[in-house]
């Protein structure tokens, strides 16, 4: 029979249930505060991607002066080859933005295919995605009426946090 | 008997100072993450607040959001009260105009010894009549 001094199963019992329950807080206490700092991170990333947007709006294309995503809508309503606007976009979203981020731009005109660009190209694009969506309108003339239309690009830019 | 009895006590003693140890290392790895993240918020409104207000180039009437006017670096101030905390910054604008890059840096130096958040963004810069696309870094510090 135990005696009271004795060290029984119920002592080995509690101090195996301190020290589980010292571990457990412990790793709470680190795991759970951790997610301020990732939360202001994302609102940064998605204040970028909104910037990107509104510098293809606004910026100027080098000898041009239309700015890209201007340049990008009328090559798209002309039928034109946007090649040569895509490679110049991707250069300048590479020069303002910090060349390690990955990116994915996309244009598309009203009941038409998505254009997409990736930067960096051939890239599988998972992750978190922080993107801004934005309606860029041009006014055009048809060649046989004085009509005016308004043409409406739906316009993506999401910045990918690779995981 | 004894042993056993000091034993226990030693080791409820021992569990009781690790988890005190423990709380009060992650409160102080929880205020530092607070803080950080405070400055970083700072940083971004700091940088949304040039962008869109204080540095947007003025077209007529009419404010131009997203484009920075480098003539109106010389009037900002580089202190800024965000949430009952005080931060100050410093800006490097740069900016392409004819493949060429121009870089204008102002305000004051960043100290070596305090916590620095920056923040990039892209923008367009208004520069002799053509809007040129560059970056805007805002370097921030709590005062």
């Amino acid at each position: 029979m135990a005696e009271i001094d004795e060290l029984g199963i119920s002592d080995v019992l509690s101090i195996s249930f301190m020290v589980i329950l010292t571990v457990f807080s412990g790793v709470l206490l680190y795991t759970v505060q951790s997610d301020a700092l990732d939360s202001a991170v994302r609102r940064q990333l998605q204040l970028r991607a909104q910037c990107a947007y509104h510098m293809l709006a606004n910026a100027m294309l080098e000898n041009s002066g239309k700015s890209y995503l201007r340049v990008l809508a009328e090559s798209l309503l002309e039928n034109k080859t946007c090649e040569k606007v895509l490679v110049e976009i991707s250069n300048i979203l590479k020069k303002t933005m910090a060349e390690n981020l990955t990116l994915e731009f996309k244009i598309r005109a009203e009941n038409s295919d998505w254009i997409v660009l990736k930067i960096p190209e051939n890239l599988e694009l998972m992750g978190d995605r922080f993107s801004f969506f934005g309606c860029y309108t041009i006014i055009s003339t048809s060649e046989n009426s004085d009509e005016l239309y308004v043409e409406r690009f739906d316009v993506e830019i999401s910045i990918i946090r690779r995981k | 008997m004894d042993i056993v009895r000091i034993f226990k006590i030693v080791l409820s003693f021992f569990l009781v100072i690790i988890f005190l140890f423990l709380l009060i290392s992650a409160y102080r790895y929880h205020k530092t993450v607070l803080e950080t993240s405070v400055l970083i918020d700072a940083s971004s409104a700091i940088a949304n607040g040039l962008a869109t207000d204080n540095l947007a180039y003025i077209q007529g009437m009419r404010k131009r959001c997203y484009v920075i006017d480098p003539a109106k670096i010389r009037e900002l101030s580089w202190e800024v009260s965000l949430g009952s905390e005080n931060f100050q910054f410093n800006i490097k604008l740069a900016y392409w105009r004819s493949g060429q890059k121009i870089e204008i840096e102002a305000g004051p130096q960043k100290p070596n010894d305090k916590q620095i958040s920056v923040t990039s963004l892209p923008i367009a810069v208004f520069d002799n009549f053509r809007l040129e696309a560059g970056s805007l870094e805002v370097r921030t510090w709590r005062k």
